[in-house]
């Protein structure tokens, strides 16, 4: 190659390499947080079963949906015209949700003040019902945040960041996919003598970068899923605003109709029996197909409610042990009671099939535990992948040419690391006090994040990234040991009957826990600077 | 080993154009691209695609945009596609 090409080529690694970190050092703090939380959001219901002590309940198909609409007629709402959704949600404990949007004002007599009464009846609706007893346990939606799992979900997503927090994940994502592209660009010509390299005798800096590059080869498809799915939930509605007003000319409803599903036509009129034409019956009639024990779950929506054009839909998901593609929608006609068409189960349209996909990749629900715990594994690589990066950072400008910047670099890497790791020992206290304030779980929150506040300051008033390293993993081991000892002697379930006691959930968490945190003590107590020097 | 600074851009401005040019500037340029799309294919297969291609091709263009020299070039390319994607919403409508 002549002078000028080879110039060319060491532009190109330069810029790319300068970009990769740049963008990666400054999600570093915020991707670690991600994927630590989304680790545990992983069984986030498990988790949360754990927290209230809660058995696991099996799946109830039988709502009964005609009382559900008569509950909410008794509330005080209007029913006619609207679009209603109801579902059965698995929670602790499990309720049946109700939702509509509000009617828009259509008044006949303008001159006519809106009582109060009357702009409540015709407003949105979102009732939690009690699937035993029919009770409305709240009009408006509780707080989700009282539960533990849903807490480490919404710091996976950033939500208690007001309003911009979803969105901030997002630009993360896209800012995660971008060092994934550059990184593989400027690894590429080793991408595979490297993949056989680890020197670990060898100085300091190899070792990160050698770690770095090996996990973040063997993480690389993992990884690219996350950043592309976690920049759709993230971003995915805002970036849809041009095309919403410029394509469809804000019309919602027109841009919706589009992905709607469809479901096929039955060659001839198939009526209902007017005896059948109750919600009720015609749900059980829309799975009979299926066997009741593979439902996973089911949602029903009224369309135009109480109207000639009253739609029902059912959509039926079974279990995803068995097919990958999972739902069932069946279509009727409320009014005169018409059957409109069945989707069956392994039809699917480009949109669903893109839309599954995401999902069941990003949840990792596509084969029970075992996916779970193949995801698990690789998000904890991830995180290493994240921390190596940075300390690839620390250690290649700890050196006498950075001399003039080491007091900034030396503070933003203990900060960052401080951040990084000070987040174990804070979720391991989080788990902690879930327990010891089980009702009272909003201030368990704010505690957590002074605790890990405090670490970070900690961190930056000790500097080295080996001392916040074994400090932080001592606490969160000590710390996590306390986990399984604070659900005994709060809730009674010492993990050693809690499985025969049937709550394999409290049994699990515990026992993950204590087995983490002996390894992580034992990672601690065998750790030991590379250089002599600093003290421990 | 950070990236040797002989081959970056020196000046600040410089430098935050290309910045500006390969973050927002490539959103909007694909942004509208898909968006012109609409009008010339089956809205229905556009609007599943822009689900993740939209994410792929704007982190693509900011690493093209990012890579390229001059600033300006990188400016004269996302404006270029700007543009046709305008025509291409102003003829589709």
């Amino acid at each position: 190659m002549d002078q000028a090409g080879k110039n060319k080529n060491r532009r190109s690694y330069n810029v790319f390499f300068n970009a990769h970190t740049v963008s990666g050092i400054a999600i570093s703090v915020a991707l670690f947080v991600i994927f630590l939380a989304g680790t545990y959001t992983l069984f986030r219901n498990e988790i949360n079963h754990w927290h209230k002590s809660a058995k696991p309940t099996a799946y109830l198909v039988d709502v009964d949906y005609d009382q559900i609409l008569s509950i909410v007629k008794q509330e005080g709402f209007v029913t006619k015209g609207r679009d209603i959704t109801i579902s059965y949600r698995e929670s602790i404990p499990n309720y049946i949700q109700v939702n509509a949007e509000a009617l828009p004002f259509t008044l006949s007599n303008p001159e006519v003040e809106i009582s109060k009464e009357d702009s409540l009846a015709s407003g949105a609706i979102s009732l939690k019902i009690d699937p035993n007893t029919y009770q409305v346990e709240a009009l408006e939606p509780v707080s989700e945040s009282d539960l533990l799992g849903d807490f480490l979900y919404h710091l996976h997503h950033f939500k208690q960041i007001p309003a911009i927090g979803q969105y901030l994940a997002g630009f993360v994502a896209v800012f995660f996919l971008f060092t994934i592209i550059t990184g593989v660009i400027i690894h590429w010509k080793k991408i595979v003598s490297n993949f056989f390299t680890f020197r670990l005798k060898s100085s300091v800096k190899n070792l990160w970068t050698d770690a770095h590059t090996t996990l973040g080869v063997i993480g690389l498809p993992f990884q690219f899923m996350y950043a592309l799915t976690g920049a759709f939930y993230g971003l995915v509605l805002v970036l849809y605003i041009p095309i919403l007003f410029l394509v469809f000319d804000g019309d919602k409803a027109k841009m919706l109709s589009l992905i709607e599903l469809e479901v096929p036509q039955p060659k001839e009129k198939i009526m209902i029996p007017s005896s059948d034409v109750r919600v009720n019956s015609l749900v059980s009639m829309a799975h009979d197909n299926l066997k009741k024990e593979k439902i996973d779950f089911e949602l029903i929506r009224l369309s135009d409610y109480e109207t000639d054009s009253a739609v029902l839909l059912v959509n039926t998901l079974i279990g995803s042990e068995q097919h990958f593609f999972n739902q069932q929608t069946t279509k009727y006609s409320l009014s005169d009671g018409v059957f409109l068409g069945q989707k069956p189960i392994d039809e699917i349209s480009y949109y669903q099939v893109t839309t599954s996909l995401i999902t069941k990749f990003h949840f990792a629900a596509y084969g029970g535990y075992l996916v779970k715990a193949v995801h698990f594994s690789l998000a904890l690589i991830t995180c290493f992948v994240i921390i190596s990066g940075v300390m690839v950072w620390i250690t290649a400008r700890d050196k006498k040419a950075y001399a003039r910047k080491s007091t900034f670099n030396r503070n933003v890497g203990a900060i960052f690391i401080g951040a990084c790791l000070g987040l174990y020992p804070s979720i391991a206290l989080l788990f902690c006090l879930a327990k010891l304030f089980p009702d009272n779980f909003s201030n368990a929150g704010t505690v957590f994040f002074l605790f890990w506040i405090l670490f970070i300051i900690y961190s930056y008033i000790i500097k080295s990234p080996f001392k916040i390293t074994k400090r932080a993993l001592l606490l969160a081991g000590g710390i996590g040991i306390a986990v399984p000892l604070t659900n005994g002697l709060s809730s009674g379930l010492w993990f050693w009957h809690s499985l025969q006691d049937g709550y394999p959930y409290s049994f699990f968490v515990d026992v993950l826990w204590l087995v983490a945190s002996i390894l992580t003590l034992w990672v601690a107590s065998k750790a030991r600077p590379v250089d002599k020097s600093v003290k421990t | 080993m950070p990236a040797n600074k002989k081959y970056l851009l020196k000046t600040r401005l410089g430098r935050g154009s290309k910045v500006l040019a390969s973050t927002l500037g490539s959103l909007f340029a694909v942004l509208f691209f898909h968006t012109a799309m609409f009008f010339f294919f089956d809205p229905k297969q556009v609007l599943t695609t822009t689900l993740y291609s939209v994410f792929i091709s704007w982190v693509l263009l900011m690493l093209i945009t990012y890579w390229i020299k001059k600033p300006w070039v990188s400016w004269l390319i996302l404006t270029i596609i700007f543009t046709v994607s305008l025509i291409g919403i102003y003829i589709g409508k």
